[in-house]
């Protein structure tokens, strides 16, 4: 039997303790420790415990699951990559481009080292399904694809970490937006124009509460639209992708809190008159899924991959670069928002 | 495990239009009086869902007795007659030749619609995820010869072979390169996709069909079916009173419960168990309608009387959504 693979957790809070479990039920993998800052975090686990990271490092695991705030994951995730250790950092990968750029040195310098980002949207049953229709090209190429994730933000939403910009590095598009964005490359690839519009509409943050954005991918006229919402009072989840011979439209989304609705498929193939022209309303069939292994199944993934010597097909180093890009083009294109947004908040 | 909804409507007559209908039943009574005119020949049996010999009388229908499992709640036809029995019914009785040659025929183009493109794009998307390199396609008696026309139109398998012959061997429906066979011992650990649509409810013994599919499926082959089921909302509302519990056709209506059981244990893994049916309100509705004295609960009487079409199509779409239409689909695969 095969020794399983010694795994730390780098912060305790709630990502880290759903990791935790994931590991737990990994047969290849047992956590060997556990570093948070807050110490009163730790007290219940009867895992050895650190509150600096570096001595969690020199315990040797083969792994560690970074599950920390944005602005810790770089440096983190360079200090275990340079150590040899494999890297499984939850998204976004980092505060900036450069970040995660930064990351991607250290990863190239070491070749053998895996690592992956949590967009595991991507494991969700009805991404799975989704992709593999797409893929077929049963329904032709896609041309355009339509995303809203949004949430409602909640008790103390204004006071948390994820709307500090020194700690986050930005506001509901790169905290909940990029899994959709990283969904519209995962289903359609690159995209080299961005136009975008950057709301604070409600919550008195220094981040934006509302992106608006459309990509194109000029080569092959495909087009995008995303709206990233920290003001959709009724949770959505909702990605349309629209192909030439019929469409599929992803509702809902399983997750932690249950309320993005039931996670459900919806299929359609047009159908052509005599002159091919597709007729209006084809016949609509919606798949629901009911059960959400996208957690188990993501960690089951890096795992196979550290011990397979197999490379990171979901999630890598280059998707964290991609995706991140796409994130700081749409701030940038509006950025003179971006900053009003954030001197009225700030007063800088 | 995930669950399919159909989203537009399908009426009755699309695939049962009533003088039709009505004229299959009128054969179907005679030709039990001829060909089942002596009861203490019909064999008795055990609940054909979980085997249980406990069960109560339900009704007695065109000669037959249904009864109802206590255990598992599944209706069935026991006494019932022999399998051989059954298969010289469905192959010479003038209603086993009216179906094929008059019923089927007539509804062929709506049944393409309605029925056959769904089942195609169920095939497709399930081979795409499971079994990309599918090649043998096994239909087990369907009686649709629509869905093979398609299927053999869509070209995703590279042999299509169907069983029991007497359903086919003088149709011109049936498309000329389809194999027939009519053993499935020939078939043993070959078949990519084991098709069984709308069997489970007219075989002697479904148990023996899951078996039978069991042994036939290769390694990761998938079984699909579809069936009636007495869990759903027509069987569950109008119960002896529905105007479907017909035998032969209709000799084992099966509960999900028992039905997803019976598959795992012939050794498959359910990945897929929907209720897609479109009918289960209508069908209610309209024998309410023509028997408005027939016990049925006051709520949907009501709705019946007091809410639109609309309410209707949502009821329905409900039914779907949570397993309670009376139309069954499943997905398993050959572990």
């Amino acid at each position: 039997m095969m020794i399983p693979l010694k795994v730390g957790i780098v912060g305790y809070g709630k990502v880290g303790k759903i990791r935790h479990e994931c590991i737990n039920n990994n047969p290849h993998s047992e956590v060997i420790g556990i570093c948070d800052i807050d110490e009163n975090v730790l007290n219940n686990s009867s895992v050895v415990y650190y509150t600096d990271y570096n001595k969690l490092l020199d315990a040797c695991p083969d792994m560690i699951f970074v599950c920390t705030y944005n602005r810790d994951i770089p440096k983190i995730s360079i200090d275990a990559i340079a150590r040899g250790i494999h890297v499984f950092s939850e998204k976004p990968p980092g505060r900036t481009l450069e970040d995660v750029k930064a990351i991607y040195d250290t990863a190239v310098e070491n070749p053998g080292v895996k690592v992956k980002f949590g967009f595991n949207h991507r494991y969700h049953e009805v991404v799975i399904e989704a992709k593999s229709i797409v893929d077929s090209g049963r329904l032709g190429k896609v041309m355009w694809l339509r995303g809203i994730y949004g949430k409602a933000g909640g008790p103390g939403y204004d006071n948390g970490w994820r709307n500090n910009r020194d700690i986050s590095g930005g506001g509901i598009l790169i905290d909940q937006g990029i899994h959709m964005l990283d969904l519209f490359r995962y289903f359609s690839g690159e995209y080299d124009e961005v136009k975008s519009f950057i709301n604070s509409s409600y919550w008195k943050v220094d981040v934006e509460d509302n992106v608006f954005a459309i990509l194109r991918n000029s080569l092959i006229d495909q087009t995008a639209m995303i709206h990233s919402s920290a003001t959709q009072w009724r949770h959505k989840f909702l990605l349309e992708i629209y192909m030439e011979k019929g469409y599929l439209e992803i509702d809902g989304i399983l997750s932690s809190t249950q309320t993005y609705g039931r996670e459900s498929l919806k299929i359609a193939r047009c159908v052509f008159d005599e002159k091919g022209y597709p007729l209006p309303n084809p016949q609509e069939t919606m798949t629901y899924y009911e059960d959400d292994n996208s957690w188990n199944d993501e960690i089951s993934d890096f795992i196979d991959c550290i011990m397979h010597d197999k490379p990171i097909s979901n999630g890598g180093i280059e998707d964290a670069v991609k995706t991140m890009d796409l994130v700081q083009r749409i701030y940038r294109d509006d950025e003179s928002n971006m900053k009003a947004v954030h001197k009225e908040r700030v007063g800088v | 495990m995930k669950s399919v909804v159909f989203l537009d409507d399908m009426k009755e007559s699309d695939i049962r239009p009533e003088n039709t209908y009505n004229e299959y039943k009128q054969l179907l009574i005679k030709d039990i009086k001829k060909y089942f005119p002596d009861p203490s020949l019909l064999i008795r049996v055990g609940c054909p869902g979980c085997s249980d010999k406990n069960s109560k009388f339900v009704s007695n229908k065109m000669g037959f007795d249904y009864r109802a499992c206590n255990k598992c709640n599944s209706l069935y036809v026991s006494p019932r007659p022999s399998e051989e029995g059954l298969r010289s019914f469905y192959k010479n009785s003038s209603s086993g030749q009216y179906q094929r040659k008059v019923f089927l025929r007539n509804t062929l183009e709506s049944r393409s619609v309605k029925v056959s493109s769904y089942r195609i794009q169920w095939i497709m998307g399930l081979v795409e995820e499971y079994l990309p390199d599918a090649e043998i396609f096994l239909d087990y008696a369907s009686r649709n010869p629509a869905l093979l026309k398609q299927l053999n139109g869509a070209d995703i398998f590279k042999y299509i072979k169907t069983f029991v012959p007497e359903f086919y061997e003088q149709d011109d429906l049936l498309p000329g390169n389809i194999e027939i066979i009519d053993n499935t011992n020939v078939i043993k650990n070959s078949i990519d996709v084991f098709a069984a649509f709308e069997v489970v409810e007219r075989v002697f013994d479904p148990g023996r069909l899951f078996d039978n599919a069991y042994a036939a499926c290769r390694k990761n082959g998938l079984l699909i079916m579809t069936s009636t089921t007495s869990s759903g909302f027509e069987y569950q509302v109008l119960g002896e009173c529905s105007p479907n519990l017909i035998a032969p056709d209709r000799l084992n209506l099966i509960s999900l419960e028992a039905l997803i059981k019976q598959i795992e244990n012939s050794g498959f893994e359910v990945i897929e168990m929907s209720t897609p049916g479109r009918l289960d309100v209508e069908i209610v509705k309209k024998t309410y309608e023509k028997n408005p004295d027939m016990p049925l609960d006051p709520l949907w009487k009501y709705i019946f009387s007091y809410r639109d079409k609309n309410a209707l199509h949502f009821l329905q779409e409900y039914l779907q959504q949570f397993q309670l239409s009376s139309h069954v689909r499943i997905a398993a695969i050959k572990k």
